[in-house]
């Protein structure tokens, strides 16, 4: 007690108090603080992986019999792709994990490509089986292939009544000679405003083939602006397709005909292709949109948009002998319209 | 010789080695107190960052077999695991290493329920050391 008394007392005492309460805080208020930092980094962790999310679009076998996964990452934050389990469902006992190493950024898609010799002797292309892949956040997406599914043209429940293709409108766009740069020599980010003094004008569409079967597309496919109508007695606004356009001649761009043969244009699963239309007829290399050529010479008002693209395309299907891809011999068509593009037709003068 | 004379006085002595020994207790005690803080912080940091994910569950007749991969900070016990509402110990711990950055599938480790098991639907977690229910899944047997 009496310490104590002298402690309360004297002044070198109540420092001595005053300095031990001030490192006890110290102390603990930098445990709090790093108790709760951390709580913090965990839950920034959580919510990036409540944020992640992937889809496994399509499994595929290509010429090679390696096993194709094709992965979406439809979540907020990059995604890094690390194991698949296949399990066949003719042998669950052959189940296998497969270690990937794929980062897909968010929005993106990727291919894991499985080559033939890491799989078991119950993962073929007439097999069934289950596909899982992880993520390293732990997130998961599993797709079924089913060898009898695909089989049948059109039947594919992956394609339901959407068709064979997809355009991604966003990255399509069109060139002239007014604006030469050519877009599939760069990022096609640009959707745009036809001006009234654009010439020789092709519209080059960014198709996706979403089946799970090649197609080859044929030269007779188009491009049609439809809320334009023409005048009376003038050609019908169709574009044919073209193999290429160079706007290097400034003053008349040249056309590279799209000469269609057995193996021109095959468009493989999940693979894009920037299809290019400028020209009158099929196999063509006159413009359409060029000269004295517009279609719409009579056009003084501007319009709205209605752009169409029709594709036929012959399919494709697997030999099972011979183990690759052959020519069906059946042909098909689909059409896919937007409304997106402002046009302005080309005034009289 | 004044200064020596100074040292061997008893008054002086005692002050210098009071300030010492209070020193050393000091430091001591902060050494103390900074360790044992620091072991409840790695405690804390271990227990909240227990994460876990099940890739794979296989059912058997005689036992469960779960695939998990430790995406959390820190190894992970298991010591238990509830299936329908079933505690099932397990008498050598499992202990479920966190994946390297380098290789972030490397470390799927198997844990195996041994039981008896029929068709129907099954709820899985598991219990670790620290007290958490991990990887919950839910499997049709059938």
């Amino acid at each position: 007690m009496t310490s104590l008394r002298r402690l309360r007392t004297n002044q070198r005492g109540g420092v001595s108090i005053a300095v031990a309460l001030i490192m006890t805080m110290i102390v603990v208020t930098s445990f709090i603080q790093n108790v709760y930092m951390w709580s913090q980094e965990v839950s920034a962790e959580d919510r990036e992986r409540l944020n992640e999310f992937i889809m496994v679009e399509l499994v595929y076998f290509n010429v090679e019999d390696d096993l194709v996964v094709v992965v979406k990452n439809t979540g907020s934050v990059e995604a890094r792709l690390v194991a698949v389990w296949v399990e066949p469902l003719a042998a669950p006992n052959a189940t296998q994990r497969l270690t990937i190493d794929v980062v897909l950024e968010s929005d993106h898609i990727s291919d894991v490509i499985l080559d033939d010799t890491q799989l078991s002797s119950y993962v073929t292309f007439t097999d069934d089986f289950i596909l899982t892949v992880f993520t390293e956040r732990g997130t998961s997406s599993t797709k079924t292939y089913d060898f009898t599914m695909p089989s049948p043209f059109g039947s594919s429940s992956y394609l339901g009544q959407l068709g064979v293709f997809r355009v991604s409108w966003f990255y399509s766009r069109y060139s002239s000679a007014q604006h030469p740069p050519h877009p599939t020599e760069g990022a096609l980010t640009e959707a745009t405003t036809i001006l009234k003094s654009d010439d020789y004008v092709a519209f080059f569409v960014k198709l996706k083939n979403a089946w799970d079967h090649p197609v080859r597309i044929r030269g007779d496919s188009f491009f049609s602006l439809t809320s334009i109508a023409p005048p009376q007695g003038a050609d019908e606004p169709n574009f044919y397709l073209v193999q290429d356009v160079d706007y290097s001649n400034t003053s008349i761009p040249i056309i590279t005909p799209y000469n269609e043969t057995a193996s021109s244009l095959i468009i493989y699963p999940d693979e894009t292709h920037v299809l290019i239309f400028a020209c009158k007829g099929v196999g063509d290399n006159d413009w359409r949109w060029g000269g004295t050529k517009y279609p719409f010479g009579t056009e003084t008002t501007t319009e709205g948009s209605g752009i169409q693209v029709t594709t036929f395309f012959e399919a494709y299907d697997f030999d099972l002998d011979e183990k690759r891809w052959f020519p069906t011999g059946q042909y098909f068509g689909q059409t896919i319209s937007t409304q997106a593009t402002l046009l302005l037709a080309k005034e009289v003068t | 010789m004044n200064v020596f004379r100074r040292f061997r006085s008893r008054k002086g002595l005692t002050s210098i080695m009071s300030t010492l020994i209070l020193l050393g207790v000091t430091v001591f005690a902060m050494i103390i107190v900074i360790g044992y803080s620091q072991t409840i912080l790695a405690h804390q940091h271990d227990q909240m960052g227990e994460r876990l994910v099940v890739e794979k569950v296989f059912i058997e007749p005689s036992q469960i077999s779960l695939w998990v991969r430790n995406i959390g900070h820190g190894d992970i016990t298991v010591t238990q695991a509830l299936v329908n509402g079933t505690f099932y110990d397990f008498w050598d711990e499992v202990i479920v290493l966190p994946s390297p950055v380098y290789n972030p599938a490397a470390n799927a480790t198997e844990i195996v329920i041994p039981g008896t098991f029929d068709f129907g639907v099954y709820r899985i977690s598991l219990f670790t050391f620290r007290g958490n229910e991990l990887g919950v899944v839910e499997v049709d047997y059938s």
